[in-house]
């Protein structure tokens, strides 16, 4: 209700496009502070949870608008008061900056470690999830999300701005857009807009972005994700994360227990990881093994070394060791706490123990 | 008064035998219609059906099934179902289920069931199909392995499945009517079978059943309730030797028995005429009106007894204890009668079938015990033998209640009353503590070392569900579980309510959808939301069938089920308090959240209608003492003596109650109406005769004097008879019944004391200034 306060009296005669564009040329600000509207649920541990990130904190966010913040090493989450209960999918800290983002096209932003928050996007009329949210700095961010959803601030969010990126799109579907472009430019946007693939996770690594999405979607960015080079790869099923290990080594992960490892550039290769579980996320560890969770609890540790070494596909040999949460819950990711590791799951935060 | 009892003693005792012919023309009769009575045991006659949770229950039970379910535990002992003997045993009891009449067929679900299926998501989209195939094969290891790998993927591991894999569930709706026969279902009948045609038939060294429901838990009472008959034997035991101790005549011994005996003949006669079963839960009435009977027989044994002891012929010692007792017994069975019968105003079936084989079986000891006793008794000989006895034993009797009636004195009675005064105070503290419903898990019929109560902790231990669940019921426009709105609305208020301590996990529509929308989003849990896009909320709705039990043909109802932790009393009053509270939130004019139905949904109702049943039931109660004691004694300073420590005794065993953990619940609820209307029959019989002497002005303590001398033995010999009785029921199977017997022994022996100690104490009190001066004054010789 507050929202449509704010909203100009111009707003609702405008159309979804419309209104983007209103966004982006005239950059209503949308931020404002608002009292705390989210349920403080005794249970918010135990909630869908689905992203976490630390920064001298913790902060896990999911369902309902719930983020928890704790300090490091400490297994004591607060929940804090958000303007929106939307599901949050992503969230991002840099100092004591917190920027969440979710469905209805949402992003919220606590400058000062959670305790008061203002809404720099919420669209929910767009029926689109942001799915990740990225910052390079404290004032340049860039937000993805369900069919190409691409959103860059420069202003530390007091503005977002669409992008497009039709790179995104795999060989066969550029080839189809081209053809409609050449007859009609506006049905050609429209088209672009929803055949673009769910941008699942972005990942800024040695001064390149990458990101991982449906349909096969591997690609890189030198220039902070203005524009992209897909990987060609054999393969459509979605990845959830993308991971590299050195300068020359990357892996990335997806559906029903897609993993795939690239050297040098090259072609990307599908490595036998012996589970249908999907996986969501991968980490590289401090010992410099990877750490992959996925749905139904599924847990891989991976040498890496083995796991390069060849063209193992034999999967007791070729580094992977599969185990399973006891709890069998969907793994969003993890984080180390304390020295262990903590799941964030859709049963909420859970030690790291397979049975 | 006194000129119809004349008229009634001369009509009765001039025709002495055709009086003995119309009564046993009725017992013969009433005998053979009492040989037809059937236990008869209903899951509806133990719910208040006018509760509005229970109209909401009733209104929906046909779309979303009833809480009167049926879940069989098929277990492997060796605590691993992969394997052939246990898969082919699962499939029979199955089978078997399925063809027990009175199961709803089209609810009956197990690994077996065609409706138990799994999806996965594939790259192309969903695949799925039965979890166990068409053509499974049990003695081939891939096909188990296979079912193995798709019960996991249906995600019915602590449902269907048990979390260690060595159980699987086999789970059935009960129908109200027999499909058969179009009358009501016969719920034993039912039980028997699963008795019989489950376990009997599938139990063995390799497999466990355990069966639990509210069916199979009635069976289980109805077969302990049996015991009941190896009791009524023991007490018939017992009384006969009290009483021949008492009495020290065979003939005076035998009957007060018979006619205790024809008293239960006719109520259960009158029972089955009336179309009336027994409920197991009821089965203590026949016992509770065999003990009324013996203790006014008694009271009329004794009278007679003394006559003859005193120069009477045995017909002039009948006739006069007729006319002396015909009025005071008259009363205090009425008063009785009025007592059970205001457990009518209890809208629970249960209770008013009580009521009335109660108060029935009351009113009919007036004609057993208090005409057919005195005319059958006018027949026996008591020669000078039977005298001989008792002569000399009146001086040490005599000392004995000199010695009790110093209760009346005016220093003893003060000290009594205070004292008195100090237990009400700290049994009324205590009875504060009082608790509605069940206090523990399980049944709380059956003790907890039962078959069904250790059944119950096997299922609950090695299962996620719990039979313990409230459906807050969803009531809103048709197709509204396309609207994002409404089903916002419902997950919001879902989450709420799992938030509530005692709520242990929680399922609707809502959160069905949810994860049916992750899973149309290749399995990302950040999808796991409901879609504000009704095209894609109808994509996900519609993969959730309606035999799910989560929503109604046009999704204008869905319940949402709340599981609970246990079925304590707090726990459900805090459950209900917060839908109370969280759904205003919710609510608007085409969005209601109704309560409540399912098993804990009816316990939430009865608890509410016990605890609102309890105050009106004992002002009814009393108020029925009060008035029929007023009317007889024409007294209000009589009736205080009556009724006070009447009142003292009930809180003390509502204080009772509460340190045994004893919750008031729809059984234990009438056990303080009766102990009530039981134990006014000993004040009623004192101080009718007190009555007579205070009027004609003598001193209370004469007064209590004459009237121990009376009628103090067989009050005395009729409590400790009663409690003896009684307290045989502490070593049965049931758990309700022990706790019935413990309350009723406590009330029997505290009202009898009530009666001896604190009556006349207080019945100096009122009467200040008789003292023993009167007595010189008005020549009485006390």
């Amino acid at each position: 209700m507050l929202r449509e306060q704010r909203q100009p009296f111009f707003y609702k005669w405008v159309s979804m496009t419309q209104r983007k564009r209103l966004l982006a040329s005239f950059l209503i600000p949308l931020s404002f502070a608002v009292g705390a509207e989210t349920f403080q649920a005794p249970l918010v541990e135990k909630s869908l949870l689905l992203d976490a990130d630390t920064d001298q904190y913790h902060v896990v966010v999911g369902e309902r608008g719930h983020v928890v913040i704790s300090e490091l090493d400490s297994q004591d989450f607060t929940q804090l008061s958000l303007p929106l209960a939307v599901t949050l999918t992503a969230v991002d800290v840099l100092g004591d900056h917190i920027w969440v983002a979710g469905h209805d096209a949402t992003i919220m932003h606590s400058p000062d470690r959670g305790a008061t928050w203002e809404i720099q996007m919420n669209e929910p009329d767009m029926e689109r999830p942001f799915l990740d949210i990225l910052f390079f700095n404290d004032t340049h961010g860039i937000a993805v999300g369900a069919y190409g959803l691409f959103y860059r601030t420069r202003d530390g969010g007091q503005s977002w701005n669409a992008e497009q990126h039709a790179t995104l799109l795999n060989p066969i579907d550029i080839e189809y857009l081209e053809e409609i472009r050449a007859e009609d430019e506006s049905f050609y946007l429209e088209e672009l807009n929803s055949i673009l693939p769910h941008i699942n996770r972005i990942v800024y690594a040695n001064g390149k972005v990458y990101a991982a999405g449906e349909t096969g979607l591997l690609a890189v960015s030198e220039n902070l994700g203005e524009s992209w080079g897909r990987d060609e790869l054999d393969y459509f099923g979605s990845f959830f994360d993308f991971q590299p290990v050195d300068d020359s080594r990357n892996v990335a992960i997806g559906l029903r227990g897609a993993v795939y490892t690239q050297v040098d550039k090259g072609d990307w290769q599908r490595v036998n990881s012996c589970t249908t579980s999907t996986l969501n996320s991968v980490k590289l560890l401090d010992n410099g093994q990877l750490l992959v969770v996925g749905n139904n609890g599924a847990i891989i540790h991976i040498d890496v070394d083995t796991l390069f070494s060849g063209t193992v596909n034999n999967c007791s040999t070729n580094g992977m060791r599969i185990t399973q949460l006891e709890s069998k819950s969907a793994i969003a990711t993890v984080f180390k706490n304390n020295n262990s590791y903590t799941a964030v799951t859709s049963d909420g935060l859970l030690p790291l123990t397979s049975k | 008064m006194s000129k119809i009892n004349n008229f009634l003693e001369k009509l009765i005792f001039n025709n002495r035998g055709f009086v003995i012919g119309i009564f046993g023309l009725i017992t013969i009769g009433l005998l053979y219609s009492a040989s037809q009575l059937k236990l008869d045991a209903g899951f509806e006659k133990n719910i208040p059906l006018k509760h509005p949770y229970m109209q909401t229950y009733m209104k929906h039970r046909e779309d979303f099934g009833g809480a009167n379910n049926i879940l069989v535990s098929v277990c492997d002992r060796s605590g691993n179902i992969f394997n052939t003997n246990f898969f082919d045993t699962l499939k029979n009891v199955h089978d078997q289920l399925f063809f027990i009449n009175g199961v709803d067929r089209s609810l009956v679900v197990s690994l077996f069931a065609p409706s138990t299926r799994f999806t996965e998501i594939v790259e192309g989209g969903f695949a799925g199909g039965p979890v166990i195939p068409a053509d499974f094969n049990s003695t081939s290891q891939d096909a188990l392995d296979t079912v193995a790998a798709n019960i996991e993927k249906a995600k019915i591991v602590g449902r269907q499945v048990s979390d260690d894999y060595s159980c699987a569930m086999v789970t059935a709706q009960l129908l109200d009517i027999d499909p058969e026969t179009g009358e009501a279902l016969d719920t034993l009948a039912l039980a028997g079978e699963l008795e019989d045609q489950l376990r009997g038939q599938y139990e063995n060294d390799k497999i466990s059943i355990h069966v639990i429901g509210f069916a199979k838990m009635i069976g289980d009472v109805a077969n302990g309730a049996k015991d009941v008959l190896l009791f009524f034997a023991i007490a018939i035991v017992i009384t006969a030797f009290m009483v021949y101790f008492f009495c020290k005549s065979g003939m005076l011994t035998f009957l007060p028995l018979l006619c205790s005996i024809i008293a239960v003949v006719w109520q259960l006669g009158l029972l089955t005429v009336l179309g009336f079963g027994l409920d197991p839960m009821s089965i203590l009435v026949p016992f509770l009106v065999f003990a009324i009977g013996v203790s006014h027989g008694v009271q009329m044994i004794n009278a007679v007894g003394k006559n003859v002891v005193a120069g009477m012929s045995v017909l002039d010692a009948a006739k006069d204890a007729f006319r002396v007792l015909l009025i005071p017994g008259g009363i205090a069975l009425l008063s009785d009668t009025v007592g059970f019968m205001t457990l009518l105003v209890i809208d629970i079936g249960i209770i008013r079938e009580l009521a009335i084989t109660a108060s029935m079986g009351v009113a009919v000891i007036i004609f057993t015990n208090l005409i057919l006793l005195p005319v059958l008794m006018s027949y026996v000989n008591l020669g000078d033998k039977y005298k001989q006895k008792f002569s000399g034993k009146e001086n040490r009797s005599n000392a004995f209640w000199n010695a009790i009636a110093s209760c009346s004195k005016k220093t003893t009675a003060i000290s009594i009353v205070l004292i008195t005064a100090l237990l009400f105070a700290l049994g009324w503290m205590q009875s504060q503590k009082m608790k509605i419903g069940d206090l523990h898990a399980g049944a709380p019929a059956l003790h907890e070392y039962s078959r069904y109560n250790q059944d119950t902790f096997l299922i609950t231990d090695r299962y996620e569900i719990t039979v313990d669940y409230i459906s807050v019921i969803v009531e809103t426009a048709p197709e509204s579980c396309t609207s994002y709105e409404v089903m916002s609305a419902i997950d919001d208020f879902q989450w709420r309510m799992e938030n509530v301590q005692g709520v242990q996990s929680t399922v609707s529509l809502a959160s069905v959808a949810k994860v049916v929308n992750a899973g149309y989003n290749e399995g990302n849990i950040k999808w796991q939301t409901l879609p504000r896009n009704t095209q894609t909320l109808v994509q996900a709705i519609s993969r959730v069938p309606t035999s799910s039990g989560l929503l109604n043909g046009d999704c204008s109802v869905m319940p949402v089920i709340l599981f609970m932790a246990d079925h304590k009393a707090e726990t459900i009053e805090r459950v209900v308090d917060a839908v109370k509270e969280y759904r205003t939130e919710f609510e608007n004019e085409n969005l209601s959240f109704k309560l409540a139905s399912g098993p804990v949904g009816v316990m939430a109702a009865t608890n509410e209608a016990v605890s609102a049943a309890q105050d009106p039931m004992m002002i009814y109660v009393f108020g029925a003492v009060i008035l029929l004691c007023l009317l007889s004694f024409r007294s209000l300073r009589s009736t205080l003596s009556v009724v006070i420590p009447l009142y003292v005794v009930s809180v003390l065993a509502q204080a009772l109650m509460t340190i045994l953990e004893i919750g008031l619940t729809v059984s234990t609820l009438p056990v303080i109406a009766l102990g009530v209307g039981i134990g006014v029959d000993y004040g009623i019989y004192i101080l009718s005769t007190m009555s007579g002497r205070l009027k004609q002005g003598a001193s209370v303590e004469s007064a209590y004097l004459d009237a121990l001398k009376e009628r103090g033995s067989a009050v005395l010999f009729t409590g400790i008879t009663l409690a003896v009785g009684v307290s045989t029921w502490v070593f049965s199977a049931l758990k309700f019944q022990m706790d019935m017997g413990i309350l009723l022994t406590f009330m029997f022996v505290v009202n009898m004391l009530g009666a001896i100690v604190v009556l006349p104490a207080i019945a100096r009190l009122l009467w200040f200034n008789r003292s023993e001066a009167c007595d010189i004054d008005n020549g009485h010789n006390g």
